[in-house]
């Protein structure tokens, strides 16, 4: 198992529960800060081995209660943009937190915030872009978003029209690359001169911008 | 000037009125009701509806070309977002914000874009906690740029500065008298204006001048 990390998590809506659950099932140590008491109220089975705090996110003596001080990460996912953003800043600049982690619904607060060193989870356009990639661009199926989903990584099995062709007729500089390909059930990176063979899974990396453009390489379009 | 004001509560308003005959005014205020009935009431003041922590609704309210915005509603939450958003990524000169809960003062630095927070609990606080001293210096807020305090010391009959002039004072650099408030008239001083017993004198002067500010005003402070 990876190093055990003790993680304060700001915030005990549908995300924080659920976070905090998945981080104590990977063995990590968490402790949990809500304004509200009656979030702490759940089944037994529901419930988390971590402790609860009752309090502003941003205070620092509730942080300090929970142990912001030898905290690995924080994680800042209350339903407000402003509190999140309060709560990160407090754990970074104060406490030097190594990890910081705010959920910012505004798309632009977002954007701005992430100039700080606190990694913003986008909620709003993340979200948004998601749901527009599986209306505009249903064959390709989007596995993996890196930042805010302005570079996605894209799981296509190999069309039959391009079975022999050079593998580099996918790539275009800074728009898409071939991230590794699955041949019969091996993943591997694709060297000099390799061509496509029957039934190859492609990882893709493609801008954003540049979906439709991938479809038309793969003839998914015309 | 070109002022900004998020928050149209009653300080909000209260200051909008009294600043809207010399400054262009703009209010932000997010809720209808309140927003309509300030424009009725203003109708001179630009009110923009919206949420003031939204770039957009900022955008709207065009707080870049603002001179000065003040932040003032009663979430303290929402005044330092709107005062980061309006000096980071707005440059506005100069941004002033309330803070509503004391526990929350220490957030109110530049480290948030505020240039000067202001803190009625804390000033009730001071005025309270050194009430028992008359005549001591009290603090009545903290300008965050400069480290510059503004202080207030009222005038005993015993002050050794009553019956002088400002310029008998001999005040050091670090000090500036801003006003004397005297039988509750607001006089701004110059250097003849001779000061009297009961006279409060507001002074803006570095931090921790406390001790040469007594000297100076001569005010004896009993031992609490």
């Amino acid at each position: 198992m990876q190093n055990r990390l003790h993680v304060v998590i700001g915030g005990y809506g549908r995300v924080g529960r659920y976070l905090a659950r998945m981080l104590e099932f990977e063995g990590h140590s968490v402790s949990v800060i809500d304004q509200d008491p009656l979030v702490f109220e759940c089944d037994e089975a529901e419930d988390i081995m971590g402790q609860k705090f009752v309090g502003p996110v941003f205070d620092r003596d509730v942080l300090e209660d929970a142990g912001i001080r030898d905290a690995d990460c924080f994680c800042a996912v209350t339903s407000g943009d402003n509190s999140n953003i309060l709560a990160a800043r407090t754990a970074k600049e104060q406490y030097r937190v190594p990890r910081v982690i705010a959920r910012i619904y505004d798309p632009r607060r977002a954007e701005i915030y992430s100039g700080l060193g606190i990694s913003t989870v986008a909620a709003v356009s993340w979200t948004s872009t998601r749901l527009l990639d599986m209306v505009s661009h249903p064959d390709l199926h989007s596995e993996y978003q890196y930042g805010n989903a302005e570079v996605e990584m894209m799981e296509v099995t190999l069309p039959a029209a391009l079975i022999g062709r050079s593998v580099s007729e996918i790539a275009v500089p800074g728009e898409i690359s071939i991230g590794a390909i699955v041949r019969r059930g091996q993943a591997v990176l694709p060297g000099e001169g390799w061509t496509f063979e029957k039934d190859d899974i492609l990882f893709i990396n493609v801008l954003r911008e540049s979906a439709a453009k991938l479809e038309r390489l793969l003839g998914l379009k015309e | 000037m070109n002022v900004v004001i998020v928050g149209a509560g009653k300080t909000g308003v209260f200051l909008a009125e009294k600043l809207r005959s010399n400054h262009t005014i703009t209010m932000i205020e997010s809720r209808p009701e309140r927003a309509e009935l300030v424009q009725k009431r203003m109708p001179d003041v630009r009110v923009i509806r919206g949420d003031g922590c939204e770039p957009s609704v900022l955008d709207r309210a065009q707080v870049g070309q603002a001179d000065l915005v003040a932040a003032l509603t009663g979430d303290d939450e929402d005044n330092l977002v709107v005062s980061f958003l309006a000096k980071t990524t707005l440059n506005v000169p100069m941004v002033l914000a309330r803070t509503n809960h004391p526990k929350n003062e220490w957030m109110f630095t530049k480290q948030w874009g505020v240039d000067l927070g202001v803190s009625t609990a804390s000033v009730i606080y001071n005025l309270i906690d050194k009430e028992v001293s008359l005549g001591d210096v009290i603090t009545l807020m903290r300008l965050s740029a400069e480290n510059m305090v503004i202080d207030a010391l009222t005038l005993t009959a015993t002050s050794t500065a009553v019956g002088k002039s400002i310029i008998e004072l001999n005040l050091p650099k670090c000090a500036h008298i801003m006003a004397i408030i005297s039988n509750g008239e607001v006089v701004v001083p110059h250097g003849e204006t001779v000061l009297a017993a009961g006279d409060e004198v507001l002074i803006l002067s570095e931090c921790g001048e406390e001790a040469m500010l007594r000297k100076t005003f001569g005010v004896h402070v009993e031992a609490k």
